[in-house]
């Protein structure tokens, strides 16, 4: 029981604080697809936008709902790949211009 | 064959709405979503839910919406997060004047222009260029609402009330049999209905192809980013005033020699909960593709450090865009249609889908039960857009 107690509580979502025991959950839940589990849950919302968590959580996803891994479909990746400064990007299009 | 009383196409907040009221009255109905849920613009938007810009007819719809979320805020299983926030308006350059004081004339809402030295009091953030700002003399009518937490609650408080949510089901074809809806066929089978409602967003012209009418409904692109967290300032919602030109009028739009006016971009800053700023957005018609523009995104942020200087030193984490459903008198198009009986419409929202799904989703429930609509539907009658479109 506590061995299980801790990896439930183990965070999988570092930006937002999102634990395995809230994943599985908002599966249980009803959320079918990792976008649903981002928009219900914020995990891949923060500063790395996915990028550490997202395959762990598609890992979840599929063994709880019994799909093979490469029928997940993952969300949009998108402009900039690294947090970047407003500033910079007026610059650089400024540049481009 | 499968039977249902009413079948809801498209999962976005304004399917799921509808779904949610329908099903409140006990009509039996099935949600068909090709994708999965909030596929489309009601992803890509920033939980605004304004007024203050807003006019006739389409501010009496806001309004009431607005009274919906704060029961939809009781009743759904998940919090939505809707609440009440200020707003300032800013103006920035003198050609805005006569808009604002024609907006301020005919505005029924109570509302005041803020002069620089007041603004600088009340905001310091602010840059010292505006030129004045409109708020609200007393309380706010402006409200924020995390839209996809909205759209899982309706969804899945609806389901837990009977109704049936099918995502990954596209509908092919809608069956007209003597001048009434009959069926659906979707690429799961075909599903008999009495009612068939369209809520498919700017996708909802092909859906009214398969019955061989033409909806004037465009893809309108909106593109906006993403910062990191800032702690919460008391006004949330910096809007450019240029948002009554982008918004109410795409003809002066189309005319204006300012790539900025061009691309639709008056911006508005929106803090979320969370204290994300997301900064929005831009509105031109091209197409289906949801890729975002460096050189529009690029406009985007130097109006926002317009207001806003110190933004510039924030980082930006994503950047989005969404389609939304653009017609030509930006008003939506609901209800019954003359056409063929059974077959509803609720689409054309424009950048105001959050705002006026709950209102959406009674006035359709309303229509489908045959109840005495809560407010009158003839400016947002089908036959109303289809002659305008006609007439340009």
């Amino acid at each position: 029981m506590t061995v299980n107690n801790v990896e439930k509580n183990i965070f999988i979502c570092r930006c937002e604080d999102i634990t395995l025991e809230e994943i599985e959950k908002a599966i249980e839940d009803g959320c079918t697809t990792l976008d649903e589990i981002k928009q219900f849950l914020r995990c891949g919302m923060g500063p790395c936008q996915g990028r550490i968590c997202m395959p762990q959580i598609a890992e979840i996803l599929s063994k709880k709902t019994d799909k093979p891994i490469k029928d997940i479909d993952f969300p949009k990746i998108r402009f900039p790949i690294r947090p970047i400064y407003l500033s910079t990007l007026i610059h650089k299009s400024e540049k481009k211009c | 064959m499968e039977n249902t009383n009413a079948i809801v196409i498209g999962g976005g907040i304004i399917g799921c709405a509808i779904t949610y009221y329908l099903t409140k009255l006990g009509i039996d109905t099935i949600l068909l979503e090709k994708h999965d849920l909030a596929a489309g613009a009601s992803r890509a938007n920033q939980g605004y839910c304004g007024a203050a810009l807003y006019k006739k007819p389409l501010l009496n719809l806001t309004l009431a919406s607005h009274r919906l979320y704060e029961e939809l805020s009781k009743e759904l299983l998940f919090d939505i997060e809707f609440r009440n926030t200020n707003s300032l308006f800013c103006i920035s350059e003198e050609y805005q004047w006569p808009t604002v004081k024609e907006h301020l004339s005919k505005s029924p809402l109570k509302l005041k222009i803020l002069y620089p030295d007041e603004l600088k009091e009340i905001e310091p953030k602010l840059s010292s260029k505006l030129l004045g700002a409109i708020t609200y003399s007393k309380h706010s009518e402006d409200y924020s609402v995390n839209s996809l937490k909205a759209i899982l609650s309706l969804a899945y408080t609806s389901k837990t009330l009977g109704a049936k949510i099918r995502t990954f089901n596209e509908v092919k074809k809608i069956v007209i049999k003597g001048g009434k809806v009959d069926s659906v066929i979707t690429n799961n089978g075909r599903i008999k209905a009495n009612y068939v409602v369209i809520s498919a967003g700017a996708w909802s012209p092909y859906l009214m192809e398969t019955v061989g009418i033409k909806l004037p409904v465009l893809p309108q692109k909106g593109q906006a980013i993403v910062t990191e967290r800032f702690p919460l300032s008391y006004y949330q919602n910096i809007t450019d005033i240029d948002y009554l030109t982008t918004c109410y009028d795409p003809i002066k739009m189309k005319e204006s020699d300012n790539p900025r006016i061009q691309k639709g971009i008056a911006g508005g800053i929106n803090q979320t909960k969370d204290g994300h700023f997301i900064i929005g957005t831009s509105r031109t018609i091209s197409g289906f593709s949801r890729r975002t523009s460096l050189e529009t995104l690029a406009i985007i942020a130097s109006r926002a450090i317009h207001f806003i200087p110190s933004l510039s030193q924030l980082r930006i984490i994503r950047t989005f865009a969404g389609i939304r459903p653009f017609t030509y008198d930006s008003l939506p198009i609901l209800g019954e249609i003359d056409e063929i009986d059974g077959l509803i419409l609720a689409t054309g929202h424009g950048g105001s889908g959050i705002n006026l799904a709950p209102i959406t989703g009674k006035l359709i429930s309303e229509v489908i039960t045959k109840r005495k609509p809560s407010i009158n539907l003839k400016d947002f009658s089908f036959s109303r857009s289809y002659l305008k479109c006609n007439n340009n």
